[in-house]
């Protein structure tokens, strides 16, 4: 079956095994939390107070605004909202299948072996909903092509951080929509496009280079108003790009396929809900590290509204920053680019602050 | 403070109690007294946990361990919790916060959370609780373990779950430098058996009609039997309620005076002083004869093998997993009890029980069963609007009224 035109199954977290997924014929298609008018068929399911994603995304199948060849979700275990949005899914969806991942808080042989039966029955589940069994060759295939993709979008990060990248952070994120949603095929195609004419000159600018981090923002014209504002992003640190399409490096693990992805999975870059036991709160410490690492002069956190794992993490990632004499910006968004609108004018004084 | 609140409320409860008025909830919160003194002594070994900790454990090793929320709510009774909720915020937190858990923060911030020995993390109930307990982890520099509960009752879930417990097991007894005891375990573990099967007495109890349960008597009481899990105090604070109730059913009295209505209260009570219960007792008859957390859904554990049925407990708690799960024993529940009605605070900020809001209210009017949102904050006295609440209150037990009438008009 060509990749257009198969079958798909949906995603919500950057935790989610792709590979697999495709493996068993589907094609793995985010449902981004787009600008609806508002979520107010979500607000029967869900409460006012839970994060704007879930609910966009819940308005996006109440509203059967999602391909129709969406067949099926595939969810993570990953908060208390995500939870709740399964829950709604199922009542609003009944047709669809609907599988939930058990993702493990914190890395250890316990949860690597717990995460990768959870894997095993992910891969026989939607194996049996296909009709189709999943063999190792075509999974190991599969991850081949996601290590690519994964390859190809650090050459992109790269070119962005070094000023290369036409259309700067705007560009890369319409490519990671891309990924997101369109077939495998269809997003190489177009960054290979893009990477064999990528210039070998820095664009000069004057515009404060910047790094931006949080969880959810996928909305393209929300980068194309941080470039308004006076911003350039260089780099970035979001459950919608960077930590979308890990790499996988099966060759240096130990044990069979799932518990290789499993590892790859729980040793990827952490959001803020994932824990190390001997190092509590190390989402900042990580932070920091990234930040400095790419050379950027400022950050903007851009978090949801009412996400718990972010809230509460916040304040010692802004004492951290302060140590480091880091100029910061913090801006709580709803996915929408009117609430965004609404910080031009702290952005610009950011900028000029910076400057 | 909470030193001090502790002392006065145990001196003041024993002198009351030394005068004859004993009666169940009066020696209920004697314990919990009893149980804050140690937990603020300075003197004994102690340990934050998340709400769904396998207490067994902890007091097996003679830790004494209190989830987070304890005092968020202690301090919400003690009309404090709304100052130090205000301090979370001087730290940055954010409003958006349950404010259980930003009472917490701004009570650390401002040194009045005991340093604990280690901490235990529970993935159930809510990821806000796990970043209070990172959080407090990191200020403090203690030792933190993280138990990662799977959301599906299977026996690959229930035998992972029961290795993390017996490796927490262990855990403790190295952080309280006591030996690992499993003779002491299976000994606790007879008590939270015996206990549970108080427990069962207990509800059975509860479920006449009229019921013998007055509005307070039992609030907040599973949560503090969770605490004395594995402790003779648990099985005897529920005899206390089981002897007071047989009496009550036995003489044909109702907790509540002349029992019109019977509520099911969903999650949590308000924790502060606030005229909310009073109103239902004395204006409408309407007793809440059954709250959520008040219910036994696990079996008897085995002494000799205490890790899987405690995992087995822990997975099976209704407020782990999805909402249907929840749903569904809210459902057993209203049919058990014969509610009229349910009342949901919804408390704010509470992403893992009010984000379910929707589901629940569809859910318990689907078996004839109506739920008022009350939308309000069961830990901020800021966030109770009495006047609105009243009149929310008043338009929904017209409701329950018309319900009764027009059940009464079919059955003649």
């Amino acid at each position: 079956m060509s990749q257009t035109t198969r079958k798909k199954l949906g995603f919500t977290c950057a935790y989610t095994p792709l590979p697999i997924i495709a493996a068993a014929g589907f094609s793995p298609y985010r449902v981004l939390p787009y600008d609806c008018s508002s979520a107010i068929g979500a607000s029967q399911f869900l409460h006012d107070n839970l994060c704007p994603h879930i609910k966009l995304v819940l308005e996006r199948a109440i509203s059967a605004n999602v391909p129709d060849e969406l067949v099926g979700m595939v969810f993570i275990n990953s908060c208390d909202a995500m939870r709740r949005l399964k829950d709604a899914w199922v009542l609003v969806r009944p047709q669809d299948k609907v599988i939930q991942l058990d993702l493990p808080l914190n890395f250890n042989a316990s949860a690597l072996s717990f995460f990768a039966s959870e894997l095993r029955m992910l891969a026989e589940e939607i194996g049996n909903f296909s009709g189709k069994a999943l063999c190792e060759d075509v999974l190991l295939e599969s991850i081949g092509e996601y290590d690519a993709l994964a390859e190809n979008f650090s050459l992109l990060r790269t070119a962005l951080r070094e000023g290369r990248l036409p259309g700067g952070a705007f560009t890369l994120q319409r490519l990671y929509n891309i990924a997101s949603e369109a077939p495998l095929a269809q997003a190489q195609a177009e960054i290979a496009a893009l990477l064999a004419n990528l210039p070998n000159t820095a664009k000069k600018t004057d515009s404060p280079r910047v790094f931006l981090m949080g969880n959810v923002l996928a909305n393209i014209d929300a980068f194309a108003f941080f470039a308004s504002c006076g911003v350039e992003v260089i780099a970035e640190d979001l459950c919608t790009g960077s930590r979308l399409f890990p790499r996988y490096r099966l060759a240096e693990e130990e044990g069979d396929i799932f518990t290789k992805i499993a590892h790859a999975i729980l040793t990827q870059p952490a959001c803020a809900r994932t824990f190390d036991n001997q190092n509590p709160c190390h989402f900042a410490t990580r932070a920091i590290e990234m930040i400095k690492k790419s050379g950027a002069a400022a950050v903007i956190i851009q978090t949801m509204k009412f996400c718990d794992p972010y809230l509460a993490r916040l304040p010692l990632l802004f004492e951290s920053l302060h140590a480091e004499n880091i100029p910061f910006l913090f801006l709580e968004g709803d996915c929408s680019l009117r609430s965004l609108g609404q910080y031009k004018t702290r952005l610009e004084a950011f900028v000029e602050t910076i400057q | 403070m909470l030193k001090e609140h502790f002392a006065t409320l145990e001196r003041r409860l024993a002198e009351q109690i030394a005068q004859g008025e004993d009666n169940p909830r009066k020696l209920y919160a004697l314990e919990v007294a009893r149980f804050g003194q140690r937990l603020y002594s300075g003197e004994h070994k102690i340990a934050w946990t998340g709400v769904l900790a396998p207490f067994e454990l902890l007091n097996a090793t003679g830790v004494t361990s209190c989830f987070v929320e304890f005092t968020g709510a202690m301090l919400a009774s003690m009309g404090f919790s709304s100052t130090f909720i205000e301090e979370s915020q001087q730290g940055g937190f954010g409003s958006d916060m349950c404010s259980y858990h930003r009472a917490i923060l701004g009570a650390q911030r401002k040194g009045l959370i005991p340093s604990p020995n280690f901490l235990v993390a529970t993935s159930c109930p809510c990821s806000g609780g796990m970043a209070v307990m990172e959080i407090l982890a990191h200020s403090f520099q203690k030792p933190l373990l993280v138990l990662h509960i799977p959301q599906e009752e299977n026996e690959r879930n229930v035998r992972y779950l029961a290795n993390q417990l017996e490796e927490l097991h262990n855990f403790i007894a190295q952080e309280a430098k006591e030996p690992r005891d499993d003779a002491k375990l299976a000994q606790a573990i007879e008590h939270a058996n015996r206990t549970r099967e108080t427990l069962l007495e207990l509800y059975e109890l509860a479920r006449h009609v009229p019921s013998p349960v007055a509005n307070n008597d039992l609030a907040n009481f599973a949560y503090i039997i969770n605490l004395l899990m594995g402790t003779p105090h648990g099985t005897r604070l529920a005899q206390n309620f089981v002897d007071a109730f047989a009496k009550r059913v036995r003489a044909g009295s109702s907790g509540v005076d002349g029992e019109k209505r019977r509520l099911l209260w969903i999650q949590n009570r308000i924790q502060f002083k606030n005229p909310f219960i009073s109103l239902l007792e004395k204006e409408y008859r309407a007793a809440i004869v059954i709250d959520e957390m008040n219910c036994v859904t696990w079996e008897k554990i085995e002494p000799q093998d205490p890790y899987m049925g405690i995992a087995r407990r822990i997975i099976g708690n209704p407020f782990n997993g999805p909402a249907q799960r929840r749903l569904e024993n809210l459902q057993r529940l209203a049919r058990a009890y014969r509610v009229d009605g349910a009342l949901n605070p919804c408390n704010w900020g509470c992403r893992q029980g009010a984000g379910a809001r929707g589901i629940i209210g569809k859910g318990l009017n689907e078996i004839g069963v109506p739920v008022l949102n009350l939308e309000t904050d069961c830990a901020d006295k800021r966030n109770f609007f009495e006047g609105q609440l009243r009149t929310r209150l008043a338009a929904f037990m017209e409701m329950l009224e018309e319900n009764a009438q027009r059940k009464g008009n079919e059955q003649r």
